[in-house]
């Protein structure tokens, strides 16, 4: 594959990044615009308490002087910033008052990522950013923006090459985009925030609803009419929340790196080594589970501040086909489900009863808000499906529950919140395995099993039976040659004495 | 304590500096003192509370101060056990809720000892043991144990690995 390529860098090419170079043009607009929006918040307060009179006349006269002096200020900024090649290491100069030099050795860059914004698409640019392992979210060394034939130029010359022919490669295709958006688990999140807004509009604008929104609760129409515009609100946020996230996902195997590129307004391209790949999560959010739907993330140590969309392996996907999406593009991590070592059926108890009384107080506690706002009987039945949806959340959570050690695999399954998350992990990378029991759990020889991986998930199980969660740490064990496998008949390794045989 | 009948493993056996009881305590008197101190004095200025109920109010302050102050840092100490193996560090802990915690040496990133003004003044010491998904403490240890247990993870730990 093109790993060679690759792998080394290109000495005839770097040879012509030895002088400094100025960034393409488009820097000096992108800093302009960041000038710009700086200046905005300053520039608004002083047209507006800097005196009364003038008015219209008088904003806009801020506004182009504020515009000007942006671009000024773009055009500096782009003229004192240069980059070059110098014995073997990036330098990259900034700042037009106080220079700063920040190089990096060829040698420590982990990954080129490519960022394509608005602007740089406007001008024909991209944006790097340069990674190393350590950095932060943006890179260390960002090129705001470079010409194509130099961005191709500078990562041969670094040995960051993109690759010319490909390996494994999946696409997110519209429908399937589409059928993501719509089933995006963003809608839990945005729901609080647009509510937030709601009731924010709600005390500004208090005449809309006559009072205030939860005073008229007795008028079922324009509760749900509200309701409906809340939902409905929510649903278009999130729905092109993720249209604009993942619009043409694609993830490419290049040798031992992954490539992914996303996003509508700004293309995002980054790339992760598969050896730094500690496991993969695969999530069955609520709307997804149903049709056996699934996204599957990445868990890499050191990228913990990115966002969730910077993770993802895959936004949607066949739960069925997550093996072969795996085999293709991680490959030494099996991506199959084996059958797990699951919570005795005593456990079902303690997983039904907590959350079926918080559900219970929960929805009491609401029945009687609804029923002294001057709501009907009825009301009280919402006390009793508090309870029900707790009783039921903690049956799927029991059913869900599971762990298994399979090979150099650690699988653990367990619900979280409303999506049903199966973690992959490489074995010998888990950092951390506990065993916890409360002195209830004690009593009933229950334990909760919990690992941690570098990327900071967590996962737990609880009360598994006492002895097999010891068993279970037991066998996890991290001597410094490879464990003496016992392979079963199917070729995988026994996780445990008595542990159930690999189904898949 | 239980044994898991196909632990292969054995049970850690360290404990911690025996000061580290009276450190708890010490730490412990900081919201002893105030619940004991502060109940009646807020009871005293409220007014209007029945006599019995301010008696059990008062009683109940003085009982769950002793027990922060006397019976937790014993039992907590009692509770505590540690070791640190070739291949990983082993952790038993927890007053009421038992924890065992097993981080294996091949992850960890480096170690830190801490020692607070008043530890050292007992000659104590915690050892923080950092990975990558976050860090395990073993707290108020006799601080030459700290530093050789310090050593010796920083030791074991240098083994090369994948990653």
């Amino acid at each position: 594959m093109s790993s060679e390529l690759q792998g080394s860098p290109d000495e005839e090419l770097a040879a012509t990044f030895a002088a400094p170079r100025r960034l393409h043009v488009a820097a000096a607009a992108t800093s302009a615009v960041l000038a710009l929006r700086g200046l905005a918040l300053p520039l608004i307060a002083v047209a507006f308490v800097g005196g009364s009179g003038g008015g219209l006349g008088r904003a806009v006269t801020f506004a182009l002087v504020g515009a000007l002096f942006s671009l000024a200020l773009g055009v500096v900024t782009w003229q004192a910033t240069s980059y070059a090649l110098v014995s073997g290491a990036l330098r990259f100069r900034s700042g037009v008052l106080s220079p700063d030099d920040t190089v990096i050795p060829v040698g420590r860059i982990q990954a080129i990522d490519t960022v394509q914004g608005p602007l740089q698409r406007l001008f024909g640019a991209v944006e790097l950013h340069v990674q190393t392992p350590g950095g932060g979210a943006d890179g260390e060394i960002v090129l705001a923006a470079v010409s194509p034939a130099d961005a191709r130029a500078l990562r041969a010359a670094l040995g960051h090459a993109e690759p010319a022919a490909s390996g494994p490669r999946r696409r997110l295709g519209t429908g399937a985009l589409l059928l993501a958006a719509l089933t995006a688990p963003q809608f839990g999140v945005v729901l609080p925030i647009v509510g937030a807004a709601f009731a924010g509009a709600d005390d500004l604008f208090g005449d809309l609803f006559t009072d205030g929104l939860f005073d008229r609760v007795g008028e079922p129409a324009e509760l749900a009419v509200v309701l409906a515009a809340l939902l409905g609100a929510t649903f278009v946020i999130s729905f092109s929340a993720a249209v604009v996230t993942f619009a043409g996902f694609e993830v490419e195997r290049d040798g031992d790196r992954l490539r992914i590129r996303r996003g509508l307004l700004q293309r995002r391209a980054a790339s992760v080594p598969v050896a730094r790949i500690d496991g993969v999560a695969v999530i069955e959010g609520l709307l997804r589970a149903p049709f056996g739907l699934a996204t599957v993330r990445l868990e890499t140590a050191g990228y913990r501040s990115e966002q969730a969309a910077a993770k993802t392996l895959f936004p949607l996907v066949r739960t069925r086909d997550v093996p072969a999406l795996m085999a293709e593009l991680v490959p030494g991590l099996d991506g199959r489900q084996p059958a797990l070592e699951r919570p005795p059926a005593r456990a079902l108890r303690r997983y039904v009863a907590a959350p079926a009384l918080a559900g219970g107080v929960v929805g009491g506690a609401a029945a009687l808000a609804i029923v002294a706002a001057g709501g009907g009987a009825p009301a009280w039945l919402v006390a009793p499906g508090g309870a029900g949806a707790g009783a039921l959340h903690g049956l799927l959570a029991f059913r869900a529950a599971g762990l298994q050690l399979a090979g150099d695999r650690f699988v653990l399954r367990a619900r979280r919140g409303t999506a049903r998350v199966t973690l992959l992990a490489r074995r010998r990378r888990l950092q951390e395995v506990s065993v916890r029991r409360s002195p209830l759990q004690h009593r009933a020889g229950l334990a909760t099993f919990a690992v941690a991986l570098g990327s900071g998930r967590r996962g737990r199980v609880e009360h598994l039976a006492a002895e097999r969660a010891d068993a279970a740490q037991a066998a996890l064990r991290w001597q410094t040659g490879p464990p003496p496998p016992r392979r079963t008949a199917r070729g995988e390794a026994a996780a445990w004495p008595g542990a159930p045989g690999d189904a898949v | 304590m239980t044994d898991a009948p196909s632990s292969s493993r054995p049970e850690p056996s360290r404990r911690l500096a025996s000061e580290a009881r009276t450190l708890w305590r010490i730490g412990a008197l900081g919201w002893a003192v105030p619940l004991t101190v502060g109940v009646p004095v807020v009871l005293a200025g409220v007014g209007g509370v029945p006599g019995a109920l301010r008696a059990l109010a008062i009683a109940a302050a003085i009982v769950v101060g002793a027990l922060g102050v006397v019976v937790v840092p014993q039992l907590r100490w009692r509770r505590w056990r540690w070791d640190v193996r070739e291949e990983e560090v082993d952790l038993r802990h927890g007053s009421l809720t038992e924890i065992r915690t097993i981080v294996p040496m091949a992850r960890v990133q480096h170690v830190d000892v801490r020692r607070s003004f008043l530890a050292q003044r007992f000659g104590t010491a915690d050892l923080v043991v950092h990975t990558a998904a976050g860090r395990t403490t073993i707290p108020m240890l006799p601080e030459a144990a700290a530093v050789e247990v310090r050593d010796r993870i920083a030791d074991l730990s240098r083994t090369p690995d994948e990653l």
